[in-house]
């Protein structure tokens, strides 16, 4: 194991990234807004104490609060969970993650089209897919009586 | 006379290259973590990378960073702020190299700026 996997196994190393991100979203509104520390408290609805921890990048606390103070900076926060073994493997290629928005994929958009017959055997296509992209085909043989 | 080099810290990959100080064979952080070794705080090693490797990427390290003033390198100098570790490092044009790292002083860490400064004075004589 090489000094980088280490690091990206290391607990410190992913709560640091965790409330530097945090502090990132908080310090920019701050910096943005140019507030002090008590009045960004008070915009927040949270004391001074809690704002310092914040921007010390100490802050250990709920995810109800990173919720309510990333809603509060007009952001939402997402959670990703990824295998370690492929996140260290991306990481040693130099590819990161990266959040870009794709159309929600449907459940099943099934559909069949069944040729009246009376021959014993016919082919069935049947196609599953999202809304408008039909994304594989497969074949089935149907014994029709 | 101390022999000086630089060499990339393969930890970090930020959009930035770090550099560490190699003081006579020793990289700077080797030095640091050697002798961190059977202390507690061997574990804030990893948080100091994460805060140089935040900045490097431009993000807002806020209080974690410091810019030291006064100093007669004329380049831009850093601080890197733990919770009982101090890294300290500079800007040279498209990278960041990190030069010393120590515990810190109970009082303040101006002892550590101190040979932090004297330190990159003796590297830059060496140039």
């Amino acid at each position: 194991m090489n000094k980088r996997e280490k690091l990206l196994r290391s607990k410190t190393y992913l709560v640091s990234q965790i409330q530097l991100g945090l502090l990132n979203l908080i310090g920019n509104y701050k910096d943005k807004k140019k507030l002090k520390d008590y009045q960004l408290a008070n915009e927040l609805g949270v004391s001074k104490g809690y704002v310092s921890q914040i921007l010390n990048a100490t802050y250990d606390h709920k995810i109800s609060k990173v919720v309510e103070l990333s809603l509060a900076c007009n952001a939402v926060p997402i959670t990703f969970f990824v295998p370690l073994e492929e996140y260290v493997q991306y990481d040693q290629e130099d590819k990161i993650y990266q959040i870009f928005p794709v159309i929600r994929p449907r459940l099943v958009d099934f559909e069949a089209k069944i040729e009246v017959s009376t021959e014993v055997k016919k082919s069935v296509n049947i196609f599953k897919g999202s809304d408008s992209v039909r994304i594989s085909a497969q074949t089935y043989q149907f014994s029709l009586v | 006379m101390a022999k000086f080099g630089t060499r990339i810290v393969e930890d970090i990959k930020g959009r930035e290259p770090v550099e560490e100080l190699v003081i006579n064979g020793f990289g700077a952080f080797e030095i640091l973590e050697n002798e961190l070794i059977g202390s507690t705080y061997i574990n804030e090693m990893d948080s100091m990378k994460a805060y140089i490797q935040h900045l490097a990427n431009g993000g807002n390290a806020g209080r974690r960073l410091k810019l030291i003033k006064g100093g007669r390198s004329g380049l831009t100098e850093y601080e890197f702020i733990g919770s009982h570790l101090r890294v300290y490092g500079i800007q040279q044009p498209g990278k960041k190299l990190i030069i010393f790292g120590g515990k810190k002083k109970k009082a303040d860490s101006s002892d550590n700026i101190a040979d932090f400064q004297n330190l990159l004075e003796q590297y830059q004589k060496s140039l």
